[in-house]
Parts: structure tokens; C-alpha cells; sequence
């Protein structure tokens, strides 16, 4: 079976590890739990009429870019950058690490970028003039919800059609 | 470094292998499986088979291999069975070697350290959103407050305005009243004051004098128009009040009064509205037959 790597990227406490228990176990858990090191979840999906074997890496958020360990992302065939749309600062780390990401991976693996944390409107933080500079860079953005799963299974698929086509960002 | 005599590497190796319960998997340049041992199942791997492949058999490896000619080291890999180890890769005749040490200690210590790290961050994060809340609310209210108090300023400033205003009419009003009352008290002429009901609420000594009434007849209120009146001037009267309404004032007129002893005197008669006071009048009558 057609088997890929997907690494969730993003500093700490964005959702990452929330996003991955929601896609893979329809689960959320309102605490915060730190990631230390790495996770690895796997998840059939059917994209393009046939099964593909996701294989999720959950990595421990960094709060540098330059902390990004090139070990864990060898292999990746594509990449979730996760930022918590209530903090501002956590899309500019999202930035850094995906510059971080295309210098070990190179431009050809695809990305999508989650504004997580959807639900909590009346604390979003980024905006529209934001999200239209990445639009113009051509990046695929995605609001989800870890709470509340909109996005999520979206999220996912989406970009596991893109690894299915070869399609960056 | 110096090589480390034989007692202290057999040490560390002891003690390696006594703490950090080792695994390891060889893997051939095909992905399959070649060899394995050590402490596999305490990670949660099942007992694999020679030739497996490793790719679709254990996910952490997969797309990791072929090693190229770097090693690999991938720090804090949780497993199935709920350790977590120090993975290391490395290149050797047969294939790739890969070496599993535990690690769940450190990483236990590692979790702690980083999450009370990172729930600080996120309560001085929270603070710092709801310090500019605050902010903004405050700056808010000041701005509320700037404009109530210049609004609050210009009604003050209007008030004073009207204030000084008032003063001044007010004054203008004392100053007419000292000019009328000094022509009134002079009794040059006389001067009466009634309403449009009929009551006669003041007169100058001329005027009494004329009527042959006292000042006590209209401080007590009983003296009214109607007793000083005379039927044959209603024609002219009614023109004249007329005017009144129209004008504020009427032109004066010649018309006959009838003194307290009943006589009937003519009189030159004229009246004017008293200012903002629509029912009450001002007149004067001047005994013309003094003069003549």
C-alpha cells in the first residue's frame, strides 16, 4: 500500500498533537500536553481512488526554527505547518519553520498551512491583510478546529492529494 | 579523545546495558529485514521475521532508509509501548544498523522542565492579551472621558453665557423699572396696571386721584376695571384691544371713565402689553380738561 510521511510542524502549543488525536482518534482534550521528541501515528486514508497509508509525525514544538531537527524530517513527502490563530507570533514561527523545512526538504514537497483554533473567534489574531500575502506566495491555508474537528479531516486529505500529485504549497 | 582502557568501556557498556535496555534491527539496502535482538519487545516491536519489509512493518522507519553516508539520530521516539527511546542509525557492511536505547527517564524530566516552561509562557501570553484588553479599554474610557468633559465644558460655557446674559437683561429690566417708576411716582400723568380678567393690581396716586379712589381700594383688591369703565366706549374699545393683541400696544384715544361719586370724566387713554406677559396691561389717562 502507498505509504507517506507526513511531519505536523509549528512552535509549541498550537494543536499539533491536538489536531493529529482529532484526525486519528476523533478525540480532544482540553489540557495542554507538551510533546517531547516525537510521536508517529498512522492514519488510512483514500485519496485519488486508492488507500494511502499516512504516517504522521507529531514533532515537539520548537520555539526556534533553528532548533528544528533535520533528522526527524528525512523522508517527509509532505508537511502541516500549524499556527494558533489567537497568537500572532505562532504564524511568523510557522513562517520560519517552513523556510527551515524547504531548506532540508527542498521546494518540492508540499505544505499546507492550519490556523488552528478556528472556534475561538472573538481571539483570533491574524488577519486578513496576513493571510492575503501568503495567498499571493500561492500557500494552501486552512482554518481548522482541534475542538471542534472543522477543518480537520479537510486538512489532511487536502494534502494528501497534494503529495498524490506532486503539487507544492 | 583518548582511548578509554578496556575496564571503563566495559563498564559503560555494563551499565549501557543494564539501564538503557537496548534494541536493534539490521536493515539490508532493500529495506528487509536481516537481523535483530535485544529488548525489542519492551518498545512495543512484535518478534519479526528475516526479509520483512521494514518500511510498512515499523512506521518510524519509514522513508529513513537507505542511510546515505550520515548517521541519523533521533532523539525521544515514543513507542507503542509507552517508552521512549533514543533512536541511532549507522551505516556498516551489512546494511544499516539501528539501535534503540531507552530513554523515557530523560524524557519524563525533559516533559516536566517543558511543559511548566511552556504554561508560563501561555499564562504571560494570556496576561499580556489581557494586559492590552485593559489598555484598550482604558484608553477607551479616557477617550469617553475627554469627550463628556468638553462636552460638559461647552454646556458650562453656554450656561455662563446665558448667565451673563440674563444678568444684563436683567439689569436693563431694573434700570426701565427705576425710569418708569420714577415717571410713575412723579404723577405727571396716570398709571394703571390690570389684567385682562379685570383686576386692577396697581395705580399711581395720579391716577387715583383722578377716579377718586384710595391706594387702599387696590391693595385690598376689590377695585376692577369694570367699576371705573364706561359702556359708551365699547366700540373704541374694542379697536383698541385689538390693537393690543395685534400690536402689544394701542394708539391713544379720548374715552370716559366713571369717577367713584359716579361722575363720568373723559379722559386720553392709552395702553400697551406689559413685555412676555399677555394678559397684563399697562395704562395711562391723562386729564385732558386740565389743560385745556
Amino acid at each position: 500500500m502507498l505509504q507517506k510521511k507526513i511531519c505536523m510542524l509549528g512552535t509549541f502549543a498550537v494543536g499539533k498533537t491536538s489536531l493529529v488525536r482529532r484526525f486519528v482518534e476523533s478525540i480532544y482534550e482540553d489540557k495542554y500536553h507538551t510533546t517531547v521528541g516525537v510521536k508517529v501515528d498512522k492514519k488510512v486514508v483514500q485519496t485519488g481512488g486508492q488507500d494511502m497509508t499516512l504516517l504522521l509525525w507529531d514533532l515537539q514544538g520548537e520555539e526556534s526554527a533553528q532548533d528544528l531537527r533535520r533528522s526527524y524530517l528525512r523522508g517527509t513527502a509532505g508537511y502541516l505547518l500549524v499556527a494558533d490563530g489567537t497568537r500572532n507570533d505562532t504564524l511568523y514561527a510557522a513562517l520560519a519553520l517552513q523556510a527551515k523545512a524547504q531548506e532540508f526538504l527542498g521546494e518540492r514537497v508540499p505544505f499546507l498551512l492550519l490556523l488552528n483554533k478556528s472556534d475561538l473567534t472573538e481571539q483570533w489574531a491574524i488577519s486578513d491583510r496576513e493571510l492575503a500575502a501568503l495567498a499571493v506566495k500561492g500557500w494552501g491555508v486552512i482554518r481548522t478546529s482541534a475542538k471542534t474537528g472543522a477543518g480537520v479531516e479537510d486538512a489532511f486529505l487536502t494534502l494528501a492529494q497534494k503529495m498524490l500529485g506532486g503539487t507544492q504549497g | 579523545m583518548n582511548a578509554l582502557p578496556e575496564a571503563i568501556r566495559d563498564h559503560v557498556l555494563a551499565l549501557t546495558v543494564e539501564h538503557r535496555t537496548p534494541a536493534y534491527l539490521l536493515v539490508g539496502d532493500d529495506n528487509l529485514l536481516v537481523e535483530w535482538g535485544g529488548e525489542l519487545a519492551d518498545y512495543g516491536l512484535d518478534a519479526p521475521a528475516a526479509g520483512l519489509n521494514v518500511d510498512e512493518h515499523f512506521p518510524f522507519l519509514a522513508g529513513l532508509l537507505p542511510l546515505d553516508a550520515r548517521n541519523l539520530f533521533l532523539p525521544y521516539v515514543q513507542t507503542e509501548s509507552g517508552r521512549t527511546a533514543d533512536v541511532y542509525l549507522f551505516r556498516a557492511d551489512r546494511g544499516t544498523w539501528v539501535l534503540l536505547l531507552d530513554a523515557t527517564p530523560a524524557a519524563a524530566k525533559q516533559q516536566n522542565l517543558q511543559q511548566r516552561t511552556y504554561d508560563l509562557t501561555l499564562e504571560v501570553t494570556d496576561l499580556r492579551r489581557e494586559g492590552d484588553e485593559l489598555y484598550q479599554a482604558k484608553s477607551e474610557l479616557e477617550q469617553r472621558v475627554r469627550e463628556r468633559t468638553g462636552e460638559l465644558a461647552r454646556a458650562n460655557q453656554q450656561l455662563l453665557d446665558e448667565l451673563a446674559r440674563r444678568k444684563r437683561v436683567e439689569a436693563d429690566l431694573r434700570a426701565s423699572e427705576a425710569r418708569f417708576r420714577r415717571l410713575a411716582d412723579a404723577n405727571i400723568i396716570g398709571i394703571m396696571f390690570w389684567q385682562t380678567d379685570g383686576k386692577i393690581t396697581d395705580a399711581n396716586q395720579a391716577f387715583l386721584d383722578t377716579l377718586g379712589y384710595a391706594r387702599a381700594d387696590v391693595q385690598s383688591g376689590a377695585l376692577r376695571w369694570e367699576q371705573i369703565n364706561h359702556p359708551d366706549n365699547r366700540a373704541r374699545d374694542e379697536q383698541a384691544f385689538a390693537q393690543l393683541a395685534e400690536y402689544g400696544a394701542c394708539a391713544p384715544y379720548q374715552r370716559q371713565f366713571v369717577r367713584r361719586d359716579g361722575q363720568v370724566v373723559a379722559l386720553l387713554f392709552g395702553a400697551a402689553l406689559l413685555d412676555g406677559t399677555p394678559k397684563q396691561i399697562v395704562c395711562f389717562a391723562l386729564d385732558l380738561s386740565k389743560y385745556k
